[in-house]
């Protein structure tokens, strides 16, 4: 997630920690909206990267590198 | 407790608890059934407490309603969401506990907010489903339809429009008509094993929302609104703190520039009135009492309205925009840096309009050692109460001049104070962050709410909110203080053959003159200094203290509303200058220390922060007032 | 008006304006500490007035609680 370029459309693959337990972090990630299958999309970057403003359908979320990177996405192809 | 009880203790009704996700507009309800003002706004986050009103329907009918903190889940994260689950799980002893929910949803946002209506059915409790802001929904073109909502949700669904007159009537009907199963409401016994439902009752609820959403024909929702148009430009690295820094430099411009007409006209009205009941009292201790007690005391804050309604103007359009959040996003990084996040951003604007409210923000904060440090800077944001102190010295003190484009010398210095105080804030918290331990990545997970119109009715009431709070301190504890100190500065009378000024003789005169040596190497004078006392009490009653003491001085001219040439006559600049960078650290009023004490339950904090404070502000002005007279600007 | 009439209305003005004023600076727990230990003792309505604006309309015991919980 944290790497996808700004207004390209993602799909949320799957949420994983990589640092470790971080499962409280990937709970709340669920509960604002961030679930396998739905559709995502970077909206900006702040000043040096972090944090990032990620829409989701149900909002928009500020969201730290080290939480985004909790998030796994595939690129939606502009086809649709 | 004591059998001391007053009142009456058992109030017959259900209790109905609002409780829905952050930002879904529950306490704009809450106002429009109880007729409460509670303060509402665009950004997640504005209640942080639960709070109880009534409601009377038109039969006569009692109804309680309880508002609480928006909540993302039933596991709490953060203290003000565990007010919320805390209520609903009905952990609180002694706490009422709600017999029916009302589950406040988003009508452009279902999906979201229906998985917590699910977890809340799943408690057992009578729920009804309050579609608010479908008016929204429907403009934005989405086949918002409550009757088959509430088919697929098997609950009530009603529609309400929070910030309408008379949005919530169908709610207020369905309320009146409400009737219990059997007196209390049948709460399952595993509420307790509900509220830390896994991961799967998540997915299960997931699935759930899904085929709702499917059945309503709104399972689609679009990316790329307006809104996320607007949040390209806003949210932008190079543009948005552009966008910021205009946005926060028009704001105390506009206090400055738009206030001015009418704040002379308020001086004009109270100088006419103290010459007018001057002329109608004999000579006195009476008139001396209301003419320079209770009217140069009271009088000299009054004058300072029109700029406490633009300041609040400004930010009540900011909040309701949806802007706050963003601001907080842009600054994330800048706020890392000494330790906070954005989440802290929001707590710390609070505090421009009062510190107590913004310490009440900290809430929010997810982590306890951020939300301290959020809670020891925060006083150091100026706060309403000393816009009349700085608004004062600088009418006195900086000339009025006309820099280009028609921006302001004075706007430009009230913004400096502002900045500095900040600064200060910042320097604190990473010497905060120096003596901290470890160290953990705090969350940040920030909603950014869709951008509203400003709605004029918000406005509207929010600016009489507060003006009858301005006016009502002035006519209470102001009022109380300034006829307290009207009478220390008048007694004991002089006798005939007291060398000096009368007013020296008196016990305020006195009080003055001994706290001199504490901050006569600061520059102020017995009367700055005396002024300064009752300013713990309430800041801006230092204004008020300095009008009365001068009236009394200066016996027999009116000086009601003319404080600022008296004191540019009385005081030199670096003292003026010296009491301006007080006035920015200056120890806070014992209300927010009492706060203070409340939200961190120990007396260590508060003790711990009239310390800093008031060390940081006797340095710094000290250093002002130095520095000032070395370059040579005392003449 | 007579000076012992002017004496009068100044002196219950700033007498009123002490107990408003040191209510208002005295801290909530020691209002309400006050107005449980004048149970009996003083008028009922005084003491309602004593505990102050913020005491609970709702349970009567003069205490508001925090709804913050205790770490």
């Amino acid at each position: 997630m944290s790497e996808l370029p700004i207004a390209q459309e993602a799909r949320v693959v799957a949420l994983v920690s990589p640092l470790g337990d971080r499962s409280d972090t990937i709970e709340r990630l669920a509960e604002l909206g961030f679930v396998p299958g739905e559709r995502v999309l970077l909206l900006a970057r702040a000043l040096f990267g972090d944090p990032i403003a990620v829409r989701v359908s149900s909002g928009t979320f500020a969201l730290r590198l080290a939480e985004a990177a909790c998030i796994r996405v595939e690129l939606v192809s502009v086809a649709s | 407790m004591t059998d001391t009880a007053a009142l009456p203790t058992n109030l017959a009704g259900p209790v109905f608890a609002l409780v829905g996700n952050p930002n879904c507009g529950k306490t704009a309800l809450y106002n429009l059934l109880t007729g409460a003002r509670q303060k509402i706004a665009n950004y997640a986050g504005v209640t942080v407490e639960r709070k109880e009103g009534r409601l009377k329907t038109q039969t006569g009918r009692l109804v309680r309603i309880l508002d609480l903190p928006g909540a993302y889940s039933l596991r709490p994260r953060t203290p003000d969401e565990s007010v919320t689950c805390d209520t609903v799980l009905r952990r609180l002893p002694g706490e009422v506990a709600p017999s029916a929910i009302v589950a406040v949803v988003d009508a452009t946002n279902l999906r979201r907010h229906l998985r917590l209506v699910l977890a809340l059915k799943r408690l057992g409790y009578p729920v009804v489903v309050a579609l608010n802001m479908v008016d929204l929904a429907r403009r934005r073109g989405l086949p918002i339809d409550g009757a088959l909502l509430s088919h697929e949700l098997q609950v009530q669904v009603i529609e309400t429009v929070g910030i309408r007159a008379h949005g919530a009537d169908a709610l207020i009907q369905y309320l009146e008509n409400f009737q219990t199963q059997d007196g209390r409401s049948s709460l399952s016994d595993d509420a307790t094993h509900l509220s830390v439902s896994d991961s799967e009752a998540i997915a299960a609820d997931y699935v759930e929302v899904e085929r709702i959403l499917a059945a309503c024909r709104l399972d689609v929702v679009p990316l790329g609104t307006i809104s996320d148009r607007i949040d390209r430009v806003v949210l932008h690295p190079v543009l948005g703190p552009l966008v910021l820094i205009s946005i926060l430099f028009l704001m105390f411009q506009a206090v400055y520039r738009f206030a001015k007409p009418f704040m002379e006209l308020f001086t004009d009205l109270v100088g006419w009135l103290s010459v007018t009941v001057g002329s109608l009292l004999p000579p006195g201790i009476l008139k001396s009492l209301l003419v320079d007690g209770v009217l140069a005391g009271t009088g000299s804050i009054l004058v300072f309205l029109p700029q406490i309604i633009t300041l609040f103007g400004c930010i009540i359009l900011l909040e309701d925009s949806g802007y706050l959040p963003r601001a907080a996003f842009l600054l994330d990084r800048l706020m890392g840096s000494v330790g906070l996040s954005g989440r802290a951003f929001i707590p710390l604007l609070s505090s421009f309009a009062c510190a107590i409210p913004g310490i009440m923000a900290t809430r929010t904060i997810p982590g306890a050692r951020e939300r301290l440090v959020t809670i020891m800077i925060a006083p150091l944001m100026t706060c309403s109460a000393r816009l009349p102190v700085y608004v004062l010295l600088i009418g006195a003190f900086i000339p009025d001049r006309n820099l280009s484009f028609g921006i302001g010398l004075q706007g430009v210095v009230l913004f400096s104070l502002y900045v500095g105080g900040v600064v200060a804030a910042f320097a604190v918290a990473s010497v905060l962050k120096f003596f901290a331990k470890g160290r953990a990545v705090n969350p940040l997970q920030m909603e950014l709410p869709t951008y509203h119109w400003p709605s004029m009715r918000n406005l509207v009431l929010g600016l009489v909110e507060r003006v009858k709070i301005f006016v009502g301190r002035i006519g209470s504890v102001i009022l109380a203080l300034t006829i307290v100190l009207w009478f220390l500065s008048s007694f004991p009378v002089a006798p005939t053959d007291f060398v000096g000024p009368a007013i020296e003789y008196s016990y305020a005169g006195r009080i003055g003159l001994a706290l001199t040596h504490i901050f006569a190497p600061i520059g102020f004078n017995w009367q700055i200094s005396l002024a300064l006392v009752p300013g713990f009490a309430a800041r801006e009653v230092a204004v008020g203290a300095l009008g009365t003491v001068y009236s009394l001085a200066a016996s027999g001219k009116d000086v009601a509303g003319q404080l600022a040439p008296i004191i540019a006559a009385n005081w030199s600049l670096p003292t003026a200058l010296s009491l301006l960078v007080w006035y920015v650290f200056a120890p806070q009023c014992l209300s927010t220390l009492a706060t203070v004490r409340r939200e961190t339950n120990s007396w260590r904090y508060p003790l711990l922060m009239a310390g800093y404070l008031f060390a940081l502000a006797y340095v710094a002005a000290g250093i002002t007032y130095h520095a000032a007279r070395w370059l040579g600007t005392d003449s | 008006m007579s000076e012992f009439l002017q004496s009068l209305v100044v002196g219950i003005a700033v007498g009123a304006s002490t107990v408003y004023a040191l209510r208002a600076l005295t801290p909530f727990r020691v209002r309400v500490w006050i107005a449980n230990y004048t149970a009996g003792r003083l008028p009922d309505r005084l003491r309602i007035w004593l505990a102050g604006p913020t005491a609970c309309q709702a349970c009567g015991s003069g205490l508001t609680k925090p709804s913050l919980p205790k770490k």
